[in-house]
């Protein structure tokens, strides 16, 4: 697995995490009868402060132990791996922004819709939070599969 | 309507200039390793830019490198 790989691997899981942990906060709050503003916004709080922490955690765990494990083992540093952006890169990352772009589009669309139709702001903004996590998982599968199958 | 690929000639002239690398090639022409690896498959069409570094690098004319066949 290349460098570039690695790193929206490591994303991917982080993002599949906390959207694991949002669907299983929110259906504990819906069944628990504490679906309310100030539990939604708490849990906001707790998602960016999470995510922050996940991705610290999964960055050390992919890139920082592998190289002090083949320290360990060989007493040889380990091959830098080469982390420059070339023309591919930035193509793949503008096909997956476009995409991505599209969902949180649609995301924010629905949303709407639904505070206009069934005017509960925190509909709204679960599914907000929810698209905003959604188009960046969905971002970094098709960026994982275009980088695997290439274009 | 006729559908067109770019092939390319790239692993060929890679062994004939001396057993040439992708790592080196990459370097040469300043992209990733990965990238020659997809461009060697086919799986992704070069920029012009790139493709005449590629060409310049082994000292051929893009149509010697780069191939504009029907599918």
């Amino acid at each position: 697995m290349t460098y570039v790989e690695k790193n929206i691997f490591v994303k991917l899981i982080s993002l599949s995490l906390l959207m694991v942990y949002f669907l299983f906060s929110i259906y504990f709050m819906y069944k628990e009868e504490r679906f309310n503003v100030e539990n939604l916004s708490n849990l906001w709080v707790v998602l960016i402060i999470a995510a922050v922490v996940i991705v610290i955690l999964l960055t050390v765990l992919s890139q920082v132990l592998p190289v002090i494990l083949h320290k360990i083992e060989t007493g040889k540093k380990k091959r830098e791996e080469n982390k420059i952006e070339d023309e591919r890169d930035k193509l793949i990352d503008l096909k997956v922004t476009k995409i991505s772009y599209t969902i949180l589009s649609i995301g924010v669309f629905i949303s709407m819709l639904t505070f206009t139709l069934a005017e509960s702001v925190l509909i709204m903004f679960t599914l907000l939070i929810f698209f905003g996590i959604a188009s960046n998982i969905i971002g970094d599968i098709i960026r994982l599969w275009l980088y695997k199958r290439g274009f | 309507m006729k559908k067109y690929q770019i092939k390319n000639n790239i692993r060929t002239l890679r062994f004939f200039k001396d057993e040439m690398s992708q790592q080196q090639l990459a370097d040469e022409v300043g992209v990733t390793r990965q990238t020659i690896g997809a461009l060697e498959k086919e799986k992704y069409s070069p920029s012009l830019e790139l493709a005449f570094k590629i060409a310049q690098t082994f000292d051929k004319a893009l149509e010697e490198v780069f191939l504009y066949e029907e599918l």
